[in-house]
């Protein structure tokens, strides 16, 4: 047998390009590419393997070794053993290199993310082990069978695709498995190392099998080693049955709940989990402000309450059950934090068959001048919970703090023609209730309407204002477009905005709100950045008159400041739907804000849009243009 | 005692090969210190037969036996006294032969590197040059060199000389010839050139669609078989049944009978294997 690994580990050192290449690439993505590098290496990883064992029968056949190896003084355990175990190191050797993979964020991110469980990285490294166990279980008595001949190739081509599929399956899986469902399952001891033996356990009757396959001509031979290879079977599906049980008995840790309190409200959300998490979100503030601190300093008190720290973004958390996200917006100059955005989807209050009575009977719970200890025991008694809360500087160091509840009837299905939103965004200065201001978006009261997109959908309004403001205040006071590409690119990201999938010029915000086109002039400047509010919420005045929108424009006076300007939005709480930078042709920096008015009816033929373009030249307000449509 | 036995051995070819051979009842016997040649056409079963005797293939039914032991899975031992060539040699391609030495070191008990190396000097074979890159004859060289360096006392060969040149060919069979004469060593070897064999092997099978037509020493063959040259006439004087094959031509008649049968006064002269071969042939036709 000797001679056969020598033939195996020859054959591997002579064909090794083929491995060099896929590793070098699989090097390469994750280099580039680190998040997704992680979500795909074990993929790429087995890819690798299932190719090389199945080039090796493939050579085997081109060679003729398959039938030359069988007039060798090597019994068919021998040679079937020889190929086992000559991947079994390489498969030990995948492995290993993926727990590396899976540990080395962790590890580059100890400064700031001493609380991570190294459960997280575990998950997917031992996900994967079992995968490859099974694939390649699968594989070797299937190249066995079939000799390594081509035209049966064709036939393990469907399964070679079911196994990718069903690997990126179980990853996605992976990605959408909360640490809560985790640390539940994992508690179980057991639990891995089940799976690693079970998975073991497979691999051993596989190569029983194949040993059986192979000395198939001799009955007995075959016989004896079936027989063997019912042992291993046995423990795989018993270890299998207990690993199914605990997932199947977890299930409830996945699946979202629907959950009705006693008035008969409905809940899109698990009340209970969400408020747990949201009360030590509260106590962790105890009155103050996060804001002015380092993100390091935020992150320690964030992760005192259990939250975690992404591993690639570390301006952004999640709670234990993943629910509630935090991001933080850092002054690119002193890195302290200037606003922090926590928010959960799916906290929205369903209510069924709700009035408009109902909604300013909840709104009354609320007045200005309560503390926001009694605003936060009023959301426990009324088991609200807001969708976002947000802290930033309102004015000149002012710090607020702003709770969004979010309410919908008839249920959270808004596309129903009488469904409708309700939104009370609460204001405090961190003691007391400065602002209430309730939101009604009522969408049809008439027929239903399928092909009118429902005015609120998509539209948590806070959101788009929040990162408007946070591209206003870290773009929009010097000029970039004497800047490079790459330096454009940094600070984006440094905001937090992602790259378009589509095109390499286009940025998304977090939220997807706002999209920023970067048009480069050649590989040196910036031609143009604009910026698009993507959300396609207008200032809507319910009934103006041109005198009131000349006295809006009034406010913007030639000659102030970009500062100034910026400030006076704020005041008016006007924020543009496009601002855009261009070099004029007397080489001047103009930055044009672009705010529009919708007066009238929403949905009504008559109603009217103004634009308002407000151009800053060279930092200095130079035109303002009104355009009535 | 035989160094292989075969009885009653069977194979049908399933459809999924797309062909409908079978092997049909095969008995041989190869003694000891003998080299039995089997001769066939192209789909004669050669090939088959050998892969057979070795389990490279399954058998239907029939029993093998190599040096009086049955041959199946769990037998591989006995495989370290046979040597094989088999019609393509299995080398992995990227291998050169000092790869296969180091394989083949780990592989067979008694491996004689010193032989294997000489041999390959002896055959010209350059030892660091990729299988590959061989041409057909110097694989089947580096094979022939396998089969020789670890003191087998059997070599089952398919077609070894095919694609040689006759200089290498003929210092072959003196390989083979000292193979068997010196250690009392057997060979089974099929080929197409009937020379080669006439030259080399005591015993000859003739195999023709699965069957074995003829199987004897090889001067018994000889012995019973002669050419006659005869006119028309004179031919009907032989007993037809001992008439393997005749030529008529406008000069008269060339016939190959057997030597027995043949009345005094005819013009008789040895007859080759190959004609034999062809008759034989022929005549199952």
């Amino acid at each position: 047998m000797k001679g056969l690994l020598l033939k195996e580990f020859y054959q591997w050192l002579k064909t090794r390009s083929f491995f060099t290449v896929a590793s070098a690439l699989l090097f390469a993505v994750f280099i580039f590419i680190p998040e997704e590098g992680t979500r795909t290496m074990p993929t790429s990883l087995f890819g690798v393997v299932f190719g090389l064992a199945i080039n090796s029968f493939i050579l085997d056949d081109k060679s003729g070794w398959n039938e030359y190896s069988k007039s060798l003084p090597c019994s068919p355990f021998q040679r079937v053993t020889a190929k086992y175990i000559f991947f079994a190191p390489e498969l030990m050797l995948f492995c290993l290199a993926e727990i590396l993979f899976a540990l080395i964020p962790q590890k580059i991110s100890d400064d700031f993310y001493m609380s991570l469980s190294p459960l997280n990285g575990y998950p997917e490294a031992i996900i994967s082990f079992a995968l490859w166990m099974i694939c390649i279980s699968i594989t070797l008595p299937l190249c066995i069978h079939t000799k390594g001949n081509k035209k049966y190739f064709l036939a393990i081509l469907p399964l070679f695709l079911t196994m990718i599929a069903s690997t990126f399956a179980s990853l996605k899986l992976r990605t959408s498995l909360t640490p809560k469902w985790i640390s539940q399952v994992t508690a179980n001891n057991w639990f891995y190392p089940a799976v690693v033996i079970a998975s073991v356990c497979i691999l051993v009757a596989s190569w029983l099998i194949s040993i059986a396959i192979e000395g198939r001509g001799d009955k007995k031979y075959s016989l004896k080693f079936l027989k063997i290879a019912l042992i291993p079977i046995m423990i795989a599906v018993a270890l299998s049955g207990a690993i199914g049980n605990v997932i199947y008995t977890n299930r409830d840790f996945i699946e979202e709940k629907q959950m009705k309190d006693s008035n008969g409200y409905k809940y899109i959300y698990d009340i209970d989990e969400i408020t747990e998490e949201y009360n030590e979100y509260y106590s962790s503030y105890s009155g103050r402000f996060s804001l002015g601190m380092t993100v390091t300093e935020c992150a320690d008190n964030l992760k005192k309450i259990g939250y975690i720290q992404n591993v690639y973004s570390p301006q952004k958390f999640s709670s234990e059950s993943g629910k509630i996200n935090v991001n933080l917006t850092t002054d690119e100059e002193s890195g302290k934090v200037i606003s922090i955005f926590a928010y959960c989807n799916q906290a929205e209050k369903v209510i069924n068959n709700a009035t408009d009575e109902d909604f300013e009977e909840i709104t009354s719970n609320f007045t200005s001048g309560m503390t926001e200890t009694e605003l936060l025991e009023k959301f426990e008694e009324l088991k609200l919970l807001p969708c976002d809360i947000q802290e930033w500087y309102s004015g000149e160091n002012q710090p607020s703090r702003i709770y969004n509840l979010r309410f919908s009837t008839p249920h959270h299905n808004r596309k129903l023609s009488s469904s409708a939103t309700f939104k009370i965004t609460i204001t405090t200065d961190g003691k007391t209730v400065t602002e209430i201001s309730p939101r009604l978006f009522k969408l049809y009261e008439g027929e239903k309407d399928d092909t009118v997109t429902p005015y609120s959908e998509e539209t948590p309004l806070e959101v788009a204002n929040y990162e408007i403001k946070a591209f206003i205040s870290a773009f929009c006071n010097e000029r970039h477009l004497e800047e490079t590409p790459r330096e454009c690119v940094k600070k984006l990201k440094a905001i937090d905005y992602s790259e378009s999938e589509e095109t390499d010029n286009l940025f998304y915000s977090p939220n997807r709100k706002i999209s920023v086109t970067v048009a480069v002039k050649d590989k040196e400047k910036i031609e143009k950045i604009t910026s698009i509010v993507n959300y396609g919420e207008l200032r809507y005045i319910e009934s103006s008159t041109d005198k009131e929108m000349d006295e809006l424009i009034a406010n913007f006076v030639l000659g102030m400041t970009e500062n100034d300007f910026q400030q006076k939005l704020q005041e008016l709480d006007a924020l543009p739907e496009k601002i855009t930078e261009t070099t004029t042709e007397k080489n001047e920096h103009l930055r044009s804000y672009e705010i529009r008015y919708r007066i009238g009816n929403f949905n009504s033929d008559g109603a009217v849009t103004y634009t308002v373009t407000v151009d800053i030249t060279d930092g200095k307000l130079t035109n303002v243009d009104v355009y009535c449509a | 005692m035989n160094a292989i036995e075969i009885r009653n051995l069977c194979k049908k070819y399933s459809k999924i090969s797309n062909e409908s051979f079978k092997l049909d009842n095969i008995s041989l016997d190869l003694p000891y210190g003998c080299i039995m040649g089997l001769v066939g056409e192209n789909g004669a079963g050669k090939s088959t037969t050998i892969k057979l005797i070795l389990d490279i293939i399954k058998r239907d039914s029939g029993s093998i036996k190599l040096f009086g032991k049955e041959v199946s899975a769990s037998s591989s031992k006995l495989r370290d006294d046979v040597g094989v060539v088999l019609d393509e040699p299995g080398f992995p391609e990227a291998f050169n032969a000092k790869n296969i030495n180091n394989v083949m070191k780990h592989t067979y008990a008694n491996w004689d590197e010193e032989r294997f190396f000489s041999l390959l000097s002896r055959f010209d074979v350059d030892k660091s040059k990729k299988f590959k890159a061989l041409s057909k004859g110097m694989k089947m060289k580096v094979s022939i060199a396998v089969a020789l360096s670890h003191n087998a006392k059997l070599l089952i060969l398919d077609e070894p000389t095919s694609g040689l040149d006759p200089v290498i060919r003929d210092e072959i069979v003196d390989i083979f010839y000292e193979f068997t004469r010196y250690h009392s060593n057997s060979i089974l070897i099929s080929s197409h050139i009937v020379s080669d064999l006439e030259k080399l092997c005591d015993y000859i099978a003739f195999i023709h669609k699965g069957k074995i037509l003829l199987c004897d020493e090889k001067d018994r063959l000889l012995e019973k078989y002669c050419v006659i040259r005869c006119s028309a006439e004179d031919i009907v004087k032989i007993n037809a049944e001992a008439i393997k094959n005749k030529k008529e031509s406008p000069y008269g008649v060339e016939a190959i009978v057997e030597r027995e049968a043949v009345p005094a006064g005819f013009d008789i002269s040895p007859v080759g294997i190959e004609e034999l071969f062809v008759s034989v042939i022929r005549g199952g036709k």
